[in-house]
């Protein structure tokens, strides 16, 4: 034996896992090499020589797909339909690709989430929508909001507790308050809403300006005997179907089982929901739950697959938080509607889902397709140590 | 709104299922406009970087060195001559750059390694390189305190042959030195070695050269 077969035995006796790379490092490398490209055009971060004239004008890529196969198929659409962008900023490359590669590209992100846990999943998001005030005379719109804090424990010893904020409601924009104005600035108005038949009705005295805050708890799994039991641990709902910490926790990431349970409830539906307005839907319920980050990946392919989604290119959520903005359209009860999501481009993380009537029924024709008819944003969603708010007590 | 291509779409299905047959330089070229396609030199060569990574620096700091040696690849593909038809020479060549910056890691590595067992499941071989392998854990403390004797250099040189299984002219061309250069540094430091490990009588046959 001779010096180098002694350190070949000992190199080989030093491999970890037979020296396969783990996938997260591909997982890595790629999401670097994209960050890269996104950055610069032609995905050229630091340039020390002559930059070659074909590179110049600034190549956008596509999303990069999670195995090798997904990668080459991600090239073949690329031929076929990617324009050559003009300048290399972000919203720019990322409108060039397709509402698919947006979303396969958030899967990307999601699925290296990591997978610690806490006392508390917390899922904190505001709620808010557009109404017709004063609809007799001079309307103008205005915003009520919902703030609402889920506390779901993480353990069957702990309570859960949610609270729900309603929010001031506030003249919409800046003309929506100058007609407030013009009424004499009113402490209460009378709003129109529409009903569940689709039904103008009308509240009246509606106070401006003023929230209310309740907390309400659901005891710990623990503690609820008998029959109780039973339902204690059911705190999270995806569509229609109500599960426990562990059934989401066990939730398949094989997308067909997973669709499945997104489309709990859809055929049972009378609303006009398409299935695959009904799968963004789900996808939301998912995506706000403590999946595992591959339930969260599968979810986005999910959606990938729709073929009625597609790509808007950045847009920023009512917060102003930006993000890859992806859209489906539909025909829904009250018009021809445009659904958003927003979702953080470096996490993946799902930032906000919006409504949008581009052509709404004769009733609401006050909404314009600029209006943001409905909103949800994420503000937190994760697992928490934090102490949860306090119980309020019942008026 | 959408502009046409700059350059006609080669990429056609056909193509891009057979990449398998495409070398590395033509592939490098190809992802200086097409970045995506860069990942697929990531696959081809990962195995390579990493295994070596990991021998020299342990599996954690391994993931960091190969994801910065590719990266510093990425960005300097329009650099890449692509009459150079395997890629690996010029990635083995950033990735010694990348592990030379963890010097104290790697040695810090390799004295921890000198004082344990490394244990590894379902080893079976000819019975030569199971009596190799128990000599080598015997052999541990020197091959660390020789390992600290050689100069970088020298080092880098002799990993990249016994640990890359790579011939002179491929050293050579990873380190961007004359072949020449290779031969007395790896001679230099396999006699360090050599002199570490009185006792085992290590033979002084040359390797074949590939």
């Amino acid at each position: 034996m001779n010096d180098l077969d002694l350190l070949r035995t000992l190199g080989s006796e030093l491999d970890p896992t037979d020296g396969v790379p783990p996938a997260r490092l591909r997982h890595r490398v790629i999401s670097e090499m994209t960050d890269s490209s996104n950055r610069r055009p032609g995905g050229l971060y630091s340039i020390t020589g002559r930059v070659p004239s074909r590179i110049q004008g600034g190549r956008n890529w596509t999303a990069w797909g999670l195995t090798a196969a997904a990668s080459v198929a991600a090239v073949a659409l690329v031929a076929t339909n990617v324009p050559h962008g003009a300048n290399g900023t972000e919203s720019v490359a990322s409108a060039n690709l397709n509402g698919s590669q947006v979303l396969l590209l958030a899967a990307e992100h999601a699925g290296k989430a990591s997978t610690a846990t806490g006392k508390y999943w917390l899922s904190a998001s505001e709620y808010h929508d557009l109404e017709l005030a004063s609809p007799k005379s001079d309307p103008y719109k205005v915003d009520s909001g919902v703030l609402r804090e889920s506390w779901m424990a993480g353990s069957d010893s702990a309570p859960s507790r949610f609270l729900v904020k309603y929010l001031a409601m506030k003249p919409a924009d800046s003309t929506d308050q100058a007609a407030w104005k013009r009424a004499g600035s009113p402490a209460t108005v009378d709003v129109q809403y529409l009903d569940q038949s689709l039904k103008v009705g009308v509240k009246k005295g509606v106070p401006v300006g003023v929230s209310t805050t309740e907390v309400s708890e659901r005891p710990a799994r623990d503690s609820v005997k008998g029959e109780g039991a039973a339902k204690a641990g059911v705190n999270f709902t995806i569509s229609q179907t109500q599960l426990t910490l562990r059934q989401v926790r066990d939730l398949p990431t094989d997308q067909a089982a997973l669709r499945k349970i997104m489309l709990g409830g859809y055929d049972t539906n009378a609303d006009a929901w398409t299935q695959d307005r009904w799968l963004f839907s789900g996808a939301i319920d998912v995506l706000t739950l403590p999946v595992t980050p591959q339930v969260r990946a599968s979810v986005y392919r999910i959606l990938a697959g729709l073929p009625s989604v597609r790509n808007l290119g950045q847009a920023s959520d009512i917060k102003g938080r930006s993000g890859n903005a992806v859209a489906i359209n539909w025909n829904s009860s009250e018009g021809q509607q445009e659904d958003r999501l927003i979702i953080d481009g470096k996490t993946g993380n799902l930032l906000a889902e919006e409504s949008r009537l581009l052509k709404p029924i004769a009733k609401i024709t006050w909404l314009k397709p600029t209006d943001v008819a409905s909103t949800t944003v994420f503000t937190r969603t994760g697992w928490t140590d934090d102490t949860p708010p306090a119980k309020t007590s019942m008026k | 709104m959408t502009s046409t291509p700059s350059r006609p779409i080669v990429l056609s299905t056909e193509w891009v299922e057979s990449e398998h047959v495409m070398n590395d330089g033509a592939l490098v070229e190809a992802s200086v406009d097409d970045a995506e396609l860069f990942s697929l030199v990531y696959d081809r060569h990962a195995a390579t970087l990493y295994r070596f990574a990991a021998r020299r620096l342990g599996p954690e700091l391994a993931e960091d060195v190969v994801s910065e040696t590719v990266l510093a690849a990425f960005r300097i593909r329009h650099r890449y001559d692509p009459a150079r038809l395997d890629a690996r020479p010029w990635l083995l060549g950033i990735l010694t750059r990348q592990i030379s910056r963890h010097r104290n890691s790697e040695r810090n590595r390799y004295r921890a390694l000198s004082k344990t067992s490394v244990d590894r499941e379902g080893q079976e071989g000819p019975a030569d390189r199971v009596a190799a392998q128990v000599a080598a854990q015997s052999v541990r403390v020197p091959l660390a305190a020789a390992r600290t004797k050689l100069a970088a250099r020298d080092r880098d040189v002799l990993l990249l042959v016994a640990w890359a299984d790579l011939s002179y002219v491929e050293v050579a061309e990873v380190l961007e030195i004359p072949v020449g250069t290779v031969r007395s540094r790896l001679n230099r430091a396999r006699r360090k070695v050599r002199e570490a490990f009185p006792d085992l009588h290590l033979s002084l046959d040359d390797e074949d050269l590939k």
